[in-house]
């Protein structure tokens, strides 16, 4: 049963209409001023509140307005006797429910109470289905906006058009490619968006009848190669709605599928090169060209013994490129590179060459630098192979200069030398395997083009980048970034 | 005695030469080497080869290509046989064959030797091109 407070300052009124409600079977409070009224109401819901208008505190309005104030779900009826209009519109401005005017029957006021219950009621399954509507409105709107981040974030670019062919979605990598602002493809018909950028192909992949659920095919766009699919989206009763269109990036997939063979082209010629020259080699003594005499030979096998020796080198350094090619990432739990320690013991491995040709070294490492998230391995096998090239293509009486700086928040390693450089045009093909520089200067350098590659790779797995510069007959400079541990 | 016919080989890799050298030497040939394309021309014309066999991968693919177009454009040296030695359809994965008749026929070239190559296959080759100048069996060497 509901709940009723009744306010009036009339002891024997109050009374009364307690008396008739709690023979009904209501729960009904009492207060005779408008403070006590208050003070009820913040002590406990209550469903109905019967208000005197004249109250010895404050009047009826004032405390309607209170108790607008504190949100109740309280319905409110006036009790007066002086009602009139002006009264009225006042009260109603307060968010009044009823007016019962003095004097008024039982059976009126019971009719009153009723006819507010049931309102409260009404209000109530109002509000429980307004909340649930609500909740209803809020998770769709997340689940609509999940999708929607989740569309977005996507690297495949993604096309959504409707029944018209207007785009309805595009995320940022479709309007990236079509170099047009996502607001701008909203609406926008896509023959026009698609033709204007000659994937006519595509727009034709869309437009296609049939209700075939997916289909695929290769698309060329500028010097990019996508791999597109378009599958159709019904609404619940089945009718097409529309179709999404994905376009994925299979670029560097194929640029690595096309690679390959030319990896295992250049390894070929790697191979065969030395084979051909280890066998004229030893053709000389098989076909005893030079008599008899075993000694005449001894210089030709020995020739032919270090070219075996570098194709023995070439497979250890083909190894380690496949090795870390198969573990892609660096080891985690490796500890990081000391970077002093390293640089050290790459400088001591060099000490002789380095002497041997009179360069002069200077190595330079900033006191606040202590390690690299590189492992401690990789760093050396990265500082030996820089270091072993600016010796192979430095200068007698050069010199060689090893940095590591932190620099932004980076650690920074750099190898100059005073060398004989490298032409320009072939500075983007410097870390490519098995690129040497054909010249007349590196003719007598050994080499087989894998160092700087592996260092490369090295660098790239564990986050880092490797730049050259050089000037021809002037010298090179490698730098290294990595990150600090 | 016959003069010792003169091969002259053109290839960067110094072993190969060394071991082309005691090789047609044993055989009765005068062998000159060049390990570079630079100043070959010049070299070509003051020894007067009988034979020039030359390799297509020196410091560019094609400066084989263009040294022994150069050779022939010598009026003396219209006649002289030339061998390609190459290893280019692996090494650039150009469809060689269909070009070799192109560029044979462009150089005039005698012949295409697929690399590596043994000495005993190029002397086939080299005693077929000078037919009755080719110095006879190993006489010199003492088996």
């Amino acid at each position: 049963m509901p709940s009723i407070l009744v306010i009036d300052d009339e002891y024997g009124v109050r009374s009364g209409i307690r008396q008739i409600l709690e023979l009904e079977g209501y729960t009904v409070e009492v207060a005779a001023t408008g403070r006590e009224a208050l003070d009820l109401l913040d002590a406990r819901p209550f469903d109905i509140a019967l208000i005197d208008y004249q109250l010895p505190d404050l009047d009826g309005l004032t405390l309607l307005a209170s108790m607008r104030s504190r949100k109740l779900a309280t319905m409110t009826c006036m009790i007066t006797a002086y009602a009139n209009i002006d009264t009225a519109i006042a009260a109603t401005r307060q968010g009044i429910d009823f007016f019962l005017p003095k004097p008024f029957s039982p059976d009126d006021l019971l009719g009153v109470i009723e006819t507010l219950s049931r309102h409260k009621q009404l209000k109530e399954e109002a509000e429980k289905l307004r909340k649930e509507n609500e909740a209803s409105l809020l998770a769709l709107a997340t689940e609509k906006s999940q999708t929607s981040s989740l569309v977005a974030s996507l690297r495949d670019a993604v096309l959504v058009i409707n029944r018209e062919r207007e785009v309805v979605l595009a995320n940022h990598a479709m309007s990236a490619l079509l170099g047009r602002e996502p607001k701008d493809l909203l609406r926008a018909p896509v023959d026009e968006v698609l033709g204007a950028m000659s994937m006519s192909g595509l727009a034709a992949l869309l437009s296609a009848q049939g209700d075939e659920e997916r289909k695929l095919a290769e698309v060329t766009i500028g010097e990019r190669i996508f791999f597109a699919s378009v599958v159709a989206f019904h609404g619940e009763q089945g009718a097409a709605l529309g179709r999404i269109l994905t376009l994925a990036d299979v670029t560097d997939m194929r640029r690595m599928a096309m690679e390959k063979p030319r990896f295992i082209r250049t390894m070929v010629h790697e191979f065969r090169s030395p084979l051909g020259a280890i066998r004229s080699l030893i053709e000389v003594a098989t076909e005893k060209s030079l008599g008899a005499d075993l000694a005449p030979y001894l210089p030709f096998l020995e020739r032919a013994d270090k070219r075996i020796d570098k194709m023995v080198e070439l497979i250890g350094e083909l190894l380690s490129l496949s090795r870390i090619d198969l573990e892609r990432t660096a080891n985690a739990s490796d500890p990081p590179a000391d970077i002093s320690s390293a640089v050290s013991a790459t400088m001591d491995l060099y000490r002789e060459k380095l002497a041997a040709r009179k360069i002069d070294v200077s190595v330079d490492i900033a006191p606040d630098l202590a390690h690299a998230r590189i492992g401690d391995d990789d760093l050396k096998t990265i500082l030996s192979n820089l270091v072993g090239n600016a010796v192979k293509y430095g200068r007698d009486d050069g010199t060689l200069r090893l940095r590591a700086a932190l620099r932004e928040g980076k650690v920074l390693i750099e190898v100059a030398d005073s060398g004989i450089g490298i032409r320009s045009e072939n500075l983007p093909h410097l870390f490519q395997e098995f690129f040497r520089e054909k010249r007349s200067e590196t003719r007598d350098i050994d080499g087989n083009g894998l160092g700087l590659a592996i260092v490369k790779r090295l660098v790239e797995r564990v986050g880092g980048q490797i730049e050259a510069e050089s000037t021809l007959g002037v010298g090179s400079l490698f730098r290294v970034i990595l990150c600090p541990a | 005695m016959a003069k010792s016919p003169k091969i002259l080989f053109v290839d960067d890799d110094r072993d190969f030469l060394a071991a082309q050298v005691a090789f047609f030497g044993g055989r009765g040939y005068e062998v000159v080497t060049l390990d570079r394309v630079d100043g070959a021309l010049e070299r070509i014309s003051q020894e007067r080869p009988d034979i020039i066999v030359l390799d297509l991968m020196m410091e560019h693919y094609d400066s084989g290509f263009m040294l022994g177009r150069r050779i022939r454009q010598d009026p003396a040296m219209i006649e002289v046989p030339i061998l390609m030695l190459s290893g280019v359809a692996a090494a650039t994965g150009h469809k060689f064959a269909a070009e070799a008749a192109a560029l044979k026929d462009w150089i005039k070239l005698d012949a295409f030797l697929d690399k590596p190559v043994t000495g005993r296959q190029l002397l086939k080759v080299v005693e077929e091109k000078l037919g009755a100048r080719a110095p006879a069996a190993p006489a010199t060497v003492v088996g």
